[in-house]
């Protein structure tokens, strides 16, 4: 459906930003013998698509003329949608016979050394480009060509229009395809390559190339030939007595007037190119693309929805994907970023099991010392208490953006709740008024609030930091960890001076935010940090003075939103989107729902299906996407087991030992060990551990079925062939009896498949 | 000339190592059981001047006023330098000849970022940071090892100096390594079958490489008599390399990490309690290894050391040099090394930057000796390990006497 969103970037912006992907390592570029099989089989190809283009016109002008003799050779059928395929002329069998024979020639030679990629065979070649001109006329005039022809007799004008129209389209879908054989020669070769890294190796990095030649039109071909189209609209469609709908009513028949008209036949035309593309070279272009041509959301395909679900929260539930389904994928990420128009309900009513989340600073102490008299609980509840509540939120709360990003900032802004008494009080507060009000708001908000928290101050040693002695820890990990980077303009001086500026920042527990400056314990003194002169006498304003500057430093905006696409995007993260974002954090002083918002409407984001599953879960994604698959019971749920798994995998949540909280890359994540545990895990969850409480969609039948209706369930694209295939065999092989027990079976297999382990 | 395991297990029993056997009884003994590496990264920049503390040096008293280890309850070392008591279980090794300390040692960057600094040292390449994968997988793929076996990570991720292109194993434990629950023989082929159509993938090479070793590492019996430190994740990892090795599978490298070193407030409390679990851990680890301990070399490092003067909070902030340790593999244990010979001193004429302890020992210098002496890797080939340094001979610190 297309939805009429315009999310569209420039071309070249796309094209930057789909360059960035490296190429896989192992794969090898094409000899030039393959190079040739290749170049010759698509300049081939494309003499069939534009001898089919010639047959489609002629079969339509002959219908508007009433000349039904030329539309079939009896037998064939002597209508003009038969026409279509009748060849009458039997000019595309000729070019069918060439490719065939080129095919031979260039490329069968060369048994068994086929080009690796950007090569099928004849057959697959031969029915792409013919299927491109199909596509063409049906995208123009439906799936019914007779019912939509108007006739020379009654309506010249109309029928002038339907014939230049589909004339300039086919035209317009030629010059798309001589842009994408020059641009494939190129990279086969490695000439000209925008990128510059020689020639292509892969599948995706040669698709990756042509999709970026379409979007550039160097020499502004397609423009010319686009702009032609339209032109041609306009003058021969406008003010016909026919409706515009009823003379073209395929994919355009909303178009109200010949300018809408003329773009709309511009997206059948470039969309057909990049379908014939997909099609013959078996290069995985996603539907949004080969719908028209632009990522503009006018295809959601299930892997793209999945894609969403998975980077926006922690997988797919029943909730999530009926939503998705509802609201589309713009509308679903819009939802998410305004997530207080969400009802959470359900979870906060399972949340009040846990009371230390709702207490002040003051409360926490006053419940929680270890007291025997009166007895008391024991202070390492409000940790657990906090990760239980994590492990809860993440599996039930439908803001799973929220979520996601307070998971993210949490580890950003990195306190280990453990690492000492006063941190085991003051992480839940941390948790809840420091960073979660934020995580869509001001970064600057967020910086300072983060610099007042007793649990920060405590976890970087600032309550140590005064005049008389200086602790330059906190002041480090500002600009290395939380504004700058590492690789930020700043010195060991500037450590030492910033550190300064923090002197007298405590707690002070009876305040709502448990903060206070003790003026008696700041150096006074005038301090440069950074090139930024404070003068003396500051107080407390020389922290955030020099917040202030970081938080809206440049070389914050990249770091931050470095991080997140990494987070969001890939950890290979394309630069063009987080100049992009970082430029957005820069013009907004900070806003993240508006860094977040270009982050999730990207075509990064949205279009490269190669950032697809190419993340390895987190623990914690893993454990909660599990019970998100499964459907379980929330009530049931053993949380606290599941934290102790989940720590066991290494990512004990809220303590993270080092400043830098867990690293966001899968190579940490995923090793032997792990892998192996994850397997164990899924085993363990499809038979009901971890309070696992849940009905499989399936009690019995045959393995196929057993097996599609699981993943059915469990993933909103269909996992591939050999997930599926590999599981029917193990099923068939299984001497397990029990129906129920060979599904829970199944259900552990699909669940250590490469597609759950991935995001 | 031949050499039996036993021949070598007896010179490493009787204090003579492989080394200092006749290089044509060395070669032949490479065809014995394998040198090991273990490695013990100390996360966060341990403290060495209140590891192995200066008592000579009159400026480690005036610069440590409150945090200092009191002059009179150091254990001698060698007149110059004392051990914290704290580090007790260390003594005994030091007097039994099985260990060395490497003073005003670390890495020649100045970074005092632990995660630049950790980076740098993980990856072998100071300053360097196109270096991404580590400098013990780096060394596996000079000497050709392509079985994950060879490279083991005691952790559930694979250490940074053992990530790379060479083929490693990372597990928590051995008692976790394995497949388990219903039907685990039938899920596991089926695992082999799916994910051997995704070798060509990071997640399908991790699973198959997993399920290769189930076997192997399920099979190492890892009862012992010795008592480690009970709660401890490193003495329970050094039980499971002591029974690694014992095993005797093909391991080559072990990498481990304690975390925990970074004492910027009460480092007197929090460096006795680590430096207790690190002392009592590797004194387990000596015991254990027995017969083993000579074909077995440990190395301990951190990636920078703290700041010479205390700080506001009875801690010490970030600095530069440091101390390493060496146990077992034959080293001439009993001594603290130090560059030439020479302390450089904390007198403030003397500091690096003006600051901090100075780095005469690198660590790299230091890697390349045991790589050599012990791994019997020849210093020509040691180019790749360590990218932009230049290995040689006469500038090992003198592991070996």
């Amino acid at each position: 459906m297309r939805r009429g969103l315009r999310i569209l970037l420039p071309a070249a912006a796309v094209l930057a930003g789909l360059l960035m992907r490296p190429v896989a390592g192992s794969a090898a570029a094409l000899t030039s013998d393959q190079q040739r099989c290749v170049n010759d089989v698509n300049k081939a190809a494309s003499l069939v698509a534009k001898s089919q283009n010639k047959a489609d016109l002629a079969c339509l002008q002959y219908a508007a003329r009433g000349v039904l003799t030329r539309l079939g050779v009896p037998p064939q059928a002597q209508t003009a949608q038969a026409c279509l395929t009748n060849d009458v002329r039997g000019h595309v069998a000729r070019q069918t016979a060439s490719l065939q024979s080129r095919d031979l020639k260039r490329c069968q030679s060369l048994l068994p050394a086929l080009p690796a990629f950007g090569h099928t065979d004849a057959a697959t070649v031969d029915a792409a480009a013919r299927a491109a001109g199909l596509d063409i006329v049906r995208g123009l005039f439906g799936s019914d060509l007779d019912a939509a022809i108007v006739s020379e007799a009654t309506d010249s004008d109309g029928a002038r229009c339907q014939r230049d129209v589909l004339h300039y389209t086919s035209d317009l879908f030629s010059t798309i395809w001589k842009v994408v054989l020059t641009a494939k020669k190129n990279a086969l070769k490695g000439r000209d390559r925008r990128a510059g890294n020689g020639p292509v190796a892969t599948a995706e990095a040669l698709r990756d190339e042509l999709i970026a030649a379409v979007a550039a039109d160097g020499r502004s071909q397609i423009a010319k030939a686009a702009a032609k189209l339209r032109e041609r609209t306009t003058q021969r469609c406008t003010g016909m007595p026919a409706p515009l709908g009823q003379v073209f009513p395929g994919t355009c028949s909303g178009a109200a007037t010949a300018a809408a008209l003329g773009a709309c036949a511009e997206g059948v035309a470039r969309g057909s190119a990049l379908t014939a593309l997909a099609a013959a070279d078996a290069l995985a272009i996603d539907c949004d693309l080969t719908d028209d041509g632009v990522a503009n959301l006018t295809c959601e395909s299930p892997e793209l929805r999945e894609h969403v679900l998975n980077r926006l929260g922690y997988g797919p539930d029943a909730w999530s994907r009926a939503r998705i389904e509802t609201l589309g994928v713009a509308q679903y990420i819009a939802e998410q970023l305004a997530p207080e128009t969400i009802d959470d309900s359900a979870l906060d009513a399972e949340l009040v099991q846990f009371p230390s989340l709702t207490m002040s600073y003051q409360e926490l102490r006053a419940n929680y010392s270890n007291d025997p008299v009166p007895p008391q609980q024991g202070l390492g509840v409000i940790a657990r208490e906090l990760k239980q509540a994590k492990v809860l939120r993440a599996v039930m709360s439908r803001r799973q953006l929220v979520e996601v990003l307070v998971d993210f900032w949490l580890n950003h802004f990195n306190v280990a709740a453990g690492s000492s008494r006063r941190t085991k009080y003051d992480i839940g507060p941390y948790d809840r008024s420091v960073l979660r009000p934020h995580v869509l708001g001001s970064f600057e908000d967020m910086l300072v609030a983060v610099a007042k928290s007793p649990a920060m101050g405590d976890y970087l040693d600032n309550r140590r930091n005064r005049a008389s002695a200086i602790n330059e820890n906190y002041a480090r990990e500002i600009m290395e960890l939380h504004t700058l980077s590492v690789t930020g303009p700043y010195t060991e001086h500037d450590v030492q001076e910033l550190a300064r500026c923090f002197t007298g920042w405590k707690e002070n527990y009876d305040n709502p935010d448990g903060f206070e400056f003790n003026a008696a314990k700041h150096d006074q003194g005038a301090k440069t940090v950074i090139g930024v002169s404070i003068p003396a006498n500051g107080g407390m304003q020389d922290g955030l003075t020099m917040l202030d500057v970081l938080a809206h430093h440049p070389s914050t905006a990249q770091f931050i939103s470095r991080k997140l696409v990494m987070r969001f995007v890939s950890e290979t993260p394309p630069q063009r989107l987080v100049d992009e974002a970082a430029g957005v954090f820069l013009g907004s002083g900070g806003d993240l729902r508006a860094v977040m918002q270009t982050i999730l409407m990207s075509p990064e984001f949205l279009s490269a299906p190669q950032y697809r599953h190419a993340k390895v879960k987190r623990p914690l994604v893993f454990y909660a996407s599990l019970a998100r698959a499964l459907g379980v019971s929330p009530a049931a749920l053993n949380t606290n087991n599941l934290r102790n798994r989940i720590a066991d995998m290494g990512e004990d949540l809220y303590d993270a030992g080092p400043p830098t909280g867990y690293p966001d890359v899968s190579s940490f994540w995923l090793s032997p060990g792990t892998a192996v545990k994850r397997c164990n895990d899924a085993e363990a969850s499809s038979r009901g551990a971890y309070g696992f409480a849940f009905a499989y969609p399936i009690v019995d039948g045959t393995p196929a079925e057993i097996v599609d209706a699981l993943a059915g369930a469990f993933f909103v694209a269909p996992p591939a062939s050999a997930t599926r295939t590999t599981a029917i065999a193990f099923l068939e092989a299984l001497p397990e009896p029990n129906p129920p027990a060979r599904v829970a079976q199944a259900a552990a297999l699909l669940l250590s498949s490469p597609e759950f382990l991935t995001h | 000339m031949t050499c039996t395991r036993r021949q070598l297990l007896q010179s490493a029993a009787i204090g003579l190592t492989a080394f200092l056997l006749p290089p044509s009884l060395r070669r032949a003994c490479a065809a014995g059981p394998d040198p090991v590496l273990v490695t013990i990264f100390q996360r966060g920049a341990a403290d060495g001047l209140n590891t192995v503390v200066p008592t000579g040096d009159p400026f480690y008293y005036s610069s440590r006023p409150g945090i200092q280890v009191p002059p009179g309850t150091e254990l001698p070392l060698d007149g110059f330098f004392g051990l914290n008591p704290a580090f007790g279980d260390l003594h005994g090794l030091y007097q039994d000849g099985d260990l060395c300390f490497l003073h005003a040692a670390g890495s020649p960057d100045p970074s005092r970022s632990h995660f630049d600094a950790q980076d740098f040292m993980d990856h072998g390449a100071p300053g360097n940071k196109s270096i991404v994968d580590g400098w013990l997988n780096r060394y596996l793929g000079v000497v050709g090892s392509n079985q994950p076996i060879a490279g083991i990570s005691l952790a559930n991720a694979t250490s940074p100096q053992l990530a790379g292109a060479a083929p490693t194993l990372a597990f928590a434990s051995i008692s976790s390594f394995a497949l388990t629950g219903n039907w685990a023989g039938e899920r596991r082929a089926a695992l082999a079958a799916r994910y051997g159509t995704a070798s060509d993938t990071a997640v399908g090479t991790t699973v198959l490489d997993a399920l290769e070793v189930l076997d192997q590492v399920g099979g190492v019996d890892t009862s012992t008599s010795v008592v480690y430190p009970a709660g401890s994740a490193l003495g329970a990892a050094l039980k499971d390399a002591a029974a690694l090795i014992r095993a005797d599978i093909g391991v080559r490298v072990i990498a481990i990490s304690i975390g925990g070193w970074d004492h910027h407030t009460n480092l007197v409390a929090r460096l006795a309690a680590l430096g207790a679990e690190l002392s009592a851990s590797l004194q387990a680890f000596r015991d254990d290894l027995g017969s083993d301990l000579g074909r077995t070399l440990t190395l301990a490092m951190t990636e920078f050391g703290r700041r010479i003067d205390e700080n506001g909070g009875d801690g010490a902030d970030h600095g530069h040099g440091g101390v390493m340790m060496a146990m077992g593999g034959g080293v001439t244990g009993g001594r603290v090394l130090l560059r030439n010979g020479v302390w450089p001193g904390l007198a403030p004429a003397n500091r690096y930057i003006g600051e901090d302890l100075q780095v005469t020992t690198d660590f790299r210098d230091v890697l390349a000796e045991a790589l050599n002496r012990h791994m019997g890797l020849a210093v020509a080939s040691m180019g790749p390990i360590f990218p932009g340094f230049s290995a040689s001979a006469s500038r090992f610190p003198g592991l070996y006497a």
